[in-house]
């Protein structure tokens, strides 16, 4: 294909020659290329010159890519043109190359779409395909024996809390009405509860234990208080102590300190407690006053910052925001491998 | 649209998510999925499915699809001794996006082993949706993590479904391209993938049009590259008629769709433009083809938003209307200065043309038509002789037939429903004794028939057939599938094209 470029390029040569830096280098390379190729069929390439005779100067301008502005800098191989290393060899041409590569885009007849995301496309990635690297091995469908035992249901996989399909069991009104006096069983053992929610809210706690007394609303209110069914329990010790002032104030401190980086304040004032419980203490905090009170004691700690290398983000969304035609923002590609 | 049957929805959550956090600064914020689980509980939306807390996966699972050398680095590596084995951080892409995290290990359990209990609950046909927003991280690789996800729980929740389901379908709504899961199926034709995403100067750089799949697994990936500032009615006109010919000609026994709430209009990485509703219908569009549907969640980055987004989808999964004005829950202060459900789309100006929207959807259905399954065959009549590819047992079936069971509501149609089958969703009891065979999702177009090899596999569905078969428990039902590691689910020809 480029072969048969670089000779139409000679053949109406003076179109695009001021753009051509080195003539003499030009016509060596088609001499050296010539002698690689010989025995070539050049049946296609004569079609294509006559395609060519029938073009328009518009077509034919578009089609070489003459005046556009050649970069040597952003040539950038495309999947298309596999040949060109051959072009490459001897000397190098980047002018001359530029315009192979566009002839190849163009040859391929993809330029609708080529021309939305012209290169530089640094950012683009390929998918990779190697069955032992990158793909997931498909299974067979399950046999007949196989797929009776599978489909009976593997307790294991998964703790049921909570069912009641097609309110079979109980009407809404009813869980209502259950959940309300669990509000005020839990009032009435000074467990907390927030003024301002729905009394009949779902309280996982309290619906799971309705399930395991099989819906006897009784039963259920019996077992009051209710284990916590869906409290962490792998970031956070299981015997972890509820925080108190003297901890809370020292977290604050830390915060300050350390900024959000919860692994180092584990590491140097709470070694006793797992990172876990440190995030949760935060996000609990966060929502009280002493938060507030922190922050307007602190406008520019560590939790308002942007951070690092995470500002990239930021900014190319930024930049994607504000840039309202222009496609390529100016910062560099967001997560490409650092 | 809407189908008018309540789903049998489950529901996913571990409470010890929310406890792991990715570091100072890091916009991936596993809390979202806390505050998504407390709106839940708040609007009264818990109690319509029935929740599970997943046991965490393990290592043995993981490694279904991952390397298990990267599956064994996850789980004994350690933050703080991070600095001492720089090598093989590179090797498996750790570090800057995706930080290893204290927990990271016991996080990556929880995503997968939420998602593989609903896809083998889907497999059981116990339910028709089942919900994990704490999966959805689609951008890990097979050896390597990539853009804030290490294990890839979606790809791991398909491969359990491929044992009980010939073809499943993914589809990907999250702002960037589901590069991960298109990567671990890109050469099989039993799992197409479908990518709705920001494409151009943009994470993960793949996801180009012209990307459809290869070997046997070409036509078998699509993706829908867009620009800045997409709305809801462009998306609308662009994903239900790409979806409607994807379900026609794959025809997919089960659907994973994959919520990534970063295509929402102001989060914090995202470039979209739009609303909860907008995101909302693509869920809405995928319920209503009846056929079992995983939602996963994924990105997301302006977290109220992001749990405004799951709390409504999972509205529309159980078909609940839920108010505008949010309840109290333990995070309201986060939803102000509104404390609304639904958010407003920006003015910002939609970067999609209606031109190149309809030029690249029409080049995406250029690329279906080389699916095996020609576009006209949509919905096959039910009694074509040599269409046949399951059937019930007759006789037994018509003895135990109660007329008045028969005429019952609506949960007992799906339970009747294998869960292959989706088409005959208007007239499914109708089925048992006028339509005793039948065509699944699963058969052979008839031109191809012929080419077809086919092998006899019979099932018995203790639960999904226990309403109706109450009087019947010896029915079995026979299902004839083309044999999955045949050369090809029904086109040779086409798929010899390349």
């Amino acid at each position: 294909m480029e072969e048969e470029f670089s000779r139409s390029s000679i053949g109406d040569d003076e179109e695009f020659d001021e753009n051509l830096e080195d003539g003499e280098d030009c016509e060596a390379t088609i001499d050296e290329e010539e002698l690689l190729e010989d025995g070539e069929d050049y049946a296609d390439e004569l079609k294509d010159l006559e395609d060519e005779g029938e073009m328009t100067l518009e077509d034919l301008r578009r089609k070489y890519g003459v005046g556009d502005e050649c970069d040597n800098g952003d040539y950038k191989d495309a999947p298309q043109t596999s040949s060109e290393t051959n072009v490459q060899g001897p000397s190098s041409l980047p002018n001359e190359l530029s315009y192979l590569d566009e002839m190849a885009n163009s040859l391929s007849g993809n330029e609708d779409e080529d021309g939305d995301y012209a290169p530089p496309d640094l950012w683009r990635r390929q998918v990779r395909v190697n069955a032992e690297l990158y793909q997931a091995e498909i299974p067979d469908l399950l046999a007949k024996d196989d797929q009776a035992n599978y489909l009976t249901p593997d307790e294991a996989k998964a703790l049921l809390l909570w069912s009641n399909p097609g309110n079979e069991k109980m009407t809404s009104d009813q869980i209502d009405e259950y959940l309300r006096d669990v509000v005020a069983l839990r009032i009435e053992h000074e467990q907390s509860f927030p003024e301002k929610a729905n009394r009949n809210r779902d309280d996982e706690d309290a619906l799971c234990a309705l399930l395991r007394n099989d819906f006897d609303v009784k039963k259920a209110k019996e077992a009051f208080p209710f284990p916590c069914v869906n409290a962490p329990v792998r970031s956070v010790r299981s015997d972890a102590l509820a925080w108190d002032e003297n901890e809370c104030k020292l977290f604050e401190k830390s915060l300050e300190q350390f900024g959000k980086d919860f692994s180092t304040i584990r590491r140097h004032v709470f070694p006793y407690r797992h990172v876990g419980e440190i995030v949760e203490h935060y996000y609990r905090w966060k929502l009280t006053i002493d938060y507030k009170v922190w922050r307007l004691e602190h406008p520019h700690s560590a939790t308002t910052s942007s951070h690092l290398h995470y500002d990239h983000w930021q900014q190319v969304t930024v930049a994607a925001r504000t840039s309202e035609n222009d496609q390529k923002p100016s910062e560099p590609t967001p997560t490409v491998t650092h | 649209m809407q189908s008018h049957s309540k789903k049998r929805v489950s529901y996913y959550y571990d409470g010890d998510v929310g406890n792991y956090y990715y570091g100072q600064g890091h916009p991936m914020k596993p809390q979202r999925i806390r505050m998504a689980h407390n709106l839940l509980l708040n609007y009264g939306l818990y109690r319509k499915m029935e929740v599970f807390r997943p046991r965490p996966a393990t290592f043995e699972e993981m490694t279904r699809y991952h390397s298990d050398e990267y599956i064994n680095f996850l789980k004994n590596v350690c933050p703080e001794k991070m600095h001492e084995q720089k090598v093989p951080l590179n090797k498996f892409n750790l570090g800057e996006d995706c930080p290893v995290f204290d927990g990271v290990y016991e996080f990556c359990q929880l995503s997968c082993g939420g998602s593989l209990a609903a896809a083998s609950r889907l497999n059981r046909n116990d339910s028709d949706i089942c919900i994990n927003w704490m999966g959805g991280l689609h951008h890990a690789k097979k050896a390597e993590a990539s853009g804030f996800c290490y294990s890839n729980d979606i790809v791991l929740a398909i491969l359990e479904l491929l044992k009980i389901h010939p073809r499943v379908l993914y589809i990907d709504i999250d702002i960037h391209h589901g590069d991960g899961v298109e990567e671990a199926f890109y050469t099989t034709d039993r799992v197409m993938t479908v990518s709705f995403h920001k494409y151009g100067e943009y994470f993960p750089g793949t996801g180009d049009s012209k990307d459809i799949g290869a070997d046997k697994g070409m036509y078998y990936a699509l993706n829908f590259p867009l620009r800045d500032g997409i709305d809801d009615d462009a998306y609308e006109k662009i994903f239900k008629p790409v979806i409607s010919r994807v379900m026609e000609h794959f025809r997919p026994s089960a659907v994973v769709l994959q919520c990534g709430a970063d295509s929402l209009t102001g989060d914090r990485l995202g470039c979209f433009n739009l609303t909860l509703k907008g995101h909302g219908q693509c869920v809405e569009f995928l319920k209503s083809f009846n056929v079992p549907l995983m939602l996963v969640g994924g990105g997301g980055y302006t977290i109220r938003n992001v749990s405004r987004c799951w709390c409504y989808e999972t509205a529309v999964a159980v078909d609940e209307e839920i108010p505008n004005d949010l309840p109290f829950n333990d995070y309201f202060e986060y939803f102000g200065p509104d404390y609304k459900l639904h958010i407003m789309p920006s003015n910002m100006p939609n970067m999609n043309t209606r031109e190149y929207l309809e030029s690249t959807m029409s080049s995406l259905f250029e690329y279906m038509r080389n699916l095996p399954f020609a576009p006209s065959v949509q919905m096959q009549p039910l009694q074509k002789e040599h269409d046949v590819v399951r059937f019930y047992d007759k006789s037994l079936v018509e003895d135990h037939i109660d007329p008045d069971v028969r005429e019952s509501t609506s949960q007992i149609d799906q339970a009747v429903e294998h869960v292959a089958e989706f088409y005959d969703e208007k007239e499914p009891t109708k089925r048992l004794d006028e339509a005793p065979v039948k065509r699944t999702a699963s058969s052979p177009p008839l031109e191809m028939e012929s080419a077809k090899k086919t092998k006899v596999l019979s099932t018995e569905e203790p639960n999904g057939d226990q309403v109706v078969l109450m009087e019947t428990e010896t029915v079995t039902r026979t299902l004839i599938v083309s044999e999955p590691n045949n050369e090809d689910l029904g086109g040779d020809e086409s798929s010899d094209k390349s």
